[in-house]
C-alpha cells in the first residue's frame, strides 16, 4: 500500500504554493509583530523593514504567478489498496 | 422415454402404466411451463425483503414476503436498483418466475427494484438518522476546524460532469495556490456507495492531504440516496482529515452532510469555503506591508529628533573655558552631518525596497508610458471594435485621466484614432 503510484507521485510533487505562501505569511507576520514591539535600534528596524518588504513582495509573486495544480487517482485505485475481496461464497442462479 | 417433455402424455397413455420420468425432464418441464405464462413472464411484485445477500459476484439474492408467503428471488447484477435492497425494506420488483433446475427452486428473477413509495426512504432516512445521531457521528465537538491555508485539497466525485469542473473553476479563480487530487467515483447507482468507501479509505491511504471535499449535484431523492447510506456516513466518519460535503441543492440535506465536519450548500460554495480567496490574502499582505512602512517612517523621524536634541544638550553642557568655542561647533556640526548620513542612507535603502514592491502595481506600467483605454460604461476595453465613431472613450495615465471622443476606426491596424 505504501508504495501505490499516486503515493509516489504526490511525495516528488513540488511544493504546492499554499506551503511556500504560508511560509512567507507568517515570516512576514512575525516581521510586524517585531517592528510593533519596538525597542530597536534605527539600523536593526530598517533591516527588519527591508526583509518585511522582501517578503510581502514575495507573497504578491507567489499570489500572482501560482496555478492550480490537478491531480487524478487511477480509477483502479480499490485494487492498488489491496483491498480484501468480499469472503462470501458466490452463488449460481 | 427420451425425457423431453412432447413424450409425456402418449407414453402415458399408450404404456397404461405409470412411467417414471427423469429429475431433468420434470424440472425442464415445469421451466417450460412456467416460462409459457405471458402472467409470469412480466410480472411486478410488491413485498418486503429478506435474507438479503450481495456476494462478491454481484448478484443479489433475497426472498420478498408478505404476512402469508414466500418468494425466492434473485437479481443479477446487472439490474437496477440493487441499493433498495435490505433486510426489511418494502419494495416493489419487476422480473419473470422461473425454476432453477439444479435446485428445482422457484425463483423470482428480478430485473429491477423500486422502493415502495418515497415514504419508504424518507422513513429509512429517518430511522438511521436517529440512529447514528445516537451513536454520536453529528455530535457538534468532534467536527474539526477547517485549515487556514490547505495545500493538498482531496475531491471525491464523479470524474466528468459538471461538479467537478465547477469546484475547479471556483479554486483556479480564488485559490491556485493548491494541488488537487481528484479521487474518482460514481455519484449514483448502487455502485456508489461502495465506491465512496474506497474513496475515503484511498483518501486516509494518502499523505499530506489537508482537507477533502465530498460532492455531487442536485438530483431526485433516489438519485441522492448513495449520501444516505449508512457505510458511507461511517466512510466520511473515519477520514483523517476534516471532510466538506456538498450533496444536491441547497433544500437537500442527507445523512452525509450531517456527518460531514462541514456542510456547504452546493459544490462551487464548497470550494469557496475550503480556502480563502486570492484578492483577500493579497489585501492582508499590502496591509502588512503599509504597517511596516509606517513603523518605519515613525522610527526615522523618532530617530532624527533625538539626535538632533542629544547634540543641542551636549550644546549646552560644553564648558566655556575648555576649548575654543569655534572647535566645538566644528565639532557639533560633523555629528549632526553624521546622524544626518545615517538617517538618509536608512531613507534610501527604504526607498529601493519600496520600489521593488511597486513594480508589481498596474501604476508603475503606466508611468512606463502604457494607459487604460476605458469605454464610456467604464471598462477596460480590449479591442478597437467595441467603439463605433463618436463613442465617448476614456485613458487613465499614471497621473490622471482624460476624455475624448472616437473620430475613426481603423480594424486592422492596432489603432482607434480620437481627437
Amino acid at each position: 500500500m505504501t508504495d501505490s503510484p499516486e503515493k509516489t507521485d504526490a511525495k516528488t510533487a513540488a511544493k504546492p504554493a499554499a506551503k511556500t505562501f504560508e511560509n512567507s505569511f507568517s515570516q512576514l507576520e512575525e516581521v510586524v509583530r517585531k517592528l510593533e514591539t519596538g525597542g530597536l535600534s534605527l539600523d536593526e528596524a530598517t533591516k527588519l523593514f527591508e526583509s518585511g518588504m522582501k517578503l510581502a513582495t514575495k507573497c504578491n509573486e507567489i499570489l500572482s504567478n501560482s496555478e492550480l495544480k490537478i491531480t487524478r487517482l487511477q480509477a483502479n485505485f480499490a485494487e492498488q489498496m489491496n483491498l480484501v475481496p468480499d469472503s462470501d461464497d458466490d452463488e449460481d442462479a | 422415454m427420451t425425457g423431453t417433455y412432447d413424450n409425456y402424455d402418449s407414453d402415458q397413455e399408450q404404456s397404461g402404466q405409470q412411467t417414471a420420468y427423469t429429475v431433468s425432464a420434470v424440472a425442464d418441464y415445469l421451466k417450460v411451463s412456467l416460462e409459457s405464462d405471458p402472467r409470469l413472464a412480466d410480472l411486478t411484485v410488491i413485498g418486503e425483503v429478506s435474507g438479503y445477500r450481495n456476494p462478491s459476484s454481484g448478484h443479489h439474492y433475497f426472498a420478498l414476503r408478505d404476512d402469508k408467503s414466500v418468494i425466492r428471488c434473485v437479481m443479477f447484477k446487472s439490474g437496477r436498483g440493487g441499493q433498495f435492497l435490505g433486510d426489511g425494506t418494502q419494495v416493489i420488483c419487476h422480473g419473470r418466475i422461473s425454476i432453477y433446475t439444479a435446485r428445482g427452486d422457484l425463483q423470482y428473477y428480478v430485473n429491477s427494484v423500486e422502493p415502495d413509495g418515497i415514504g419508504a426512504l424518507q422513513q429509512a432516512f429517518e430511522e438511521m438518522r436517529k440512529r447514528l445521531e445516537s451513536e454520536g457521528l453529528f455530535e457538534l465537538d468532534r467536527k474539526r476546524a477547517l485549515p487556514e491555508l490547505p495545500s493538498r485539497i482531496a475531491v471525491i466525485t464523479s470524474p466528468t460532469g459538471a461538479v467537478i469542473q465547477d469546484i475547479l473553476n471556483v479554486l483556479t479563480r480564488r485559490y491556485p495556490l493548491a494541488e488537487i487530487i481528484l479521487i474518482p467515483t460514481s455519484v449514483q447507482g448502487e455502485k456508489a456507495a461502495p465506491e465512496i468507501v474506497q474513496a475515503f479509505k484511498a483518501l486516509n491511504a494518502l499523505d499530506d492531504i489537508d482537507v477533502a471535499i465530498v460532492a455531487r449535484g442536485g438530483g431526485s431523492l433516489e438519485d441522492l440516496w448513495a449520501f444516505n447510506e449508512e457505510i458511507v456516513a461511517r466512510a466520511i466518519f473515519s477520514s483523517n482529515v476534516p471532510v466538506i460535503s456538498a450533496i444536491g441543492h441547497e433544500t437537500d440535506t442527507t445523512i452525509a452532510d450531517y456527518v460531514a465536519d462541514r456542510r456547504a450548500p452546493t459544490p462551487s460554495a464548497a470550494a469557496e469555503i475550503v480556502a480563502p480567496d486570492l484578492r483577500d490574502l493579497s489585501g492582508y499582505v499590502s496591509g502588512y506591508a503599509a504597517r511596516i512602512d509606517e513603523i518605519i517612517s515613525r522610527n526615522i523621524r523618532d530617530s532624527r529628533s533625538q539626535f538632533e536634541m542629544a547634540v543641542d544638550r551636549m550644546n549646552l553642557r560644553v564648558p566655556d573655558t575648555a576649548m575654543p568655542r569655534q572647535r566645538i561647533d566644528d565639532l557639533l556640526t560633523r555629528a549632526r552631518l553624521a546622524g544626518q548620513r545615517l538617517v538618509e542612507s536608512s531613507k534610501q535603502r527604504l526607498a529601493t525596497v519600496e520600489a521593488s514592491l511597486n513594480a508589481l502595481g498596474p501604476e508603475k506600467i503606466l508611468r512606463r508610458g502604457y494607459t487604460i483605454t476605458r469605454t464610456a460604461d467604464g471598462n477596460a476595453a480590449t479591442s478597437a471594435t467595441q467603439f463605433v465613431a463618436g463613442d465617448k472613450l476614456g485613458v487613465t495615465f499614471s497621473d490622471g485621466s482624460v476624455e475624448t471622443t472616437v473620430d475613426e476606426i481603423t480594424e486592422t491596424g492596432t489603432k482607434a484614432e480620437s481627437n
